[in-house]
């Protein structure tokens, strides 16, 4: 009788523990995704770039860096940053933001599957064009 | 007598015509109800793209209307092309080419999402030429 105590937990332990026989459920995680946007913002300018999302997630938004075309310095502009849909020849942003560069993520927004496009523009504090990178993250 | 009356009331709620609901799915797809303008400026070599969104599955027309420029003849032919918005540029899945005309050069039936259209040189331009295009869809 004294030994059913151990016996008995090691059989609950073992129940516990044990090898489940199904299989594990595989993770259901996405790849992120980083993809540059780089190039020459001239006065008063705009670029975009379309992406696909394939599910919903979180797109994360960069301006890594704003310099100079002709001395590669830094440039201590504010460009207006954005998200949003291509529709015309632009994409109409539904979340922008001003943005000076810095390696750090300056906009996070949730979107759900489709095509979204991401967006630079002069926010009117351009007196001569730069070059820029925005590197953006989505699933 | 009160429960006589429930009782036929009961029955009545439960096998009384229902008014049918009214289904969520297009079989036929949607004809093309939104008309929008595409016009620009396009260069020797270039290319450009106009971006539309199809609310429903249904029938998009693309029709180049008009080409033109002061070296350009209005019946230069040019690239027509429907695909998706991709980094800077539009992928196209249906091209053409073709001469402006009144008629839709391209049509086909396309789901719910965000598309455009495309218009280039096919080695044509001797300079800028202008052009106008419409893009029906539902």
């Amino acid at each position: 009788m004294t030994r059913a105590v151990p016996v008995t937990f090691a059989v609950l332990l073992a129940v516990a523990c044990g090898d489940n026989a199904s299989s594990p459920t595989s993770p259901t995680t996405t790849t992120a995704v980083t993809e540059l946007l780089i190039g020459s913002l001239s006065v008063g300018g705009s670029r975009f770039y379309s992406f696909t999302l394939s599910s919903a997630g979180t797109v994360s938004v960069m301006l890594a860096s704003v310099t100079s075309p002709i001395t590669g310095s830094p440039v201590a502009k504010a460009l207006e940053i954005g998200v949003g849909v291509p529709a015309g020849t632009g994409c109409a942003t539904t979340t922008a933001q001003s943005a000076a560069a810095a390696l750090t993520s300056q906009m996070i927004v949730s979107l759900q599957a489709g095509t979204f496009c991401v967006r630079v523009a002069d926010t009117g504090e351009l007196t001569s064009a730069v070059n820029f990178a925005l590197r953006f993250t989505h699933p | 007598m009160t429960t006589l009356v429930l009782l036929a009331a009961l029955a009545v709620a439960g096998c009384g015509n229902d008014i049918p609901t009214s289904p969520t799915t297009t079989t036929t797809g949607a004809g093309a109800s939104i008309s929008e303008a595409f016009a620009g400026t396009l260069a020797a070599g270039g290319f450009t793209f106009y971006s539309f969104t199809v609310s429903t599955n249904g029938t998009v027309n693309v029709t180049l209307t008009g080409v033109g420029g002061a070296v350009v003849p209005s019946t230069t032919w040019l690239g027509l092309g429907i695909g998706a918005p991709s980094g800077e540029d539009c992928v196209t899945t249906s091209a053409v080419n073709t001469q402006a005309g009144s008629t839709a050069q391209l049509t086909g039936t396309y789901s719910a999402g965000v598309y455009c259209a495309r218009v280039w040189d096919i080695g044509n331009l001797a300079g800028p030429a202008t052009f106008t295009a419409t893009i029906a869809h539902p």
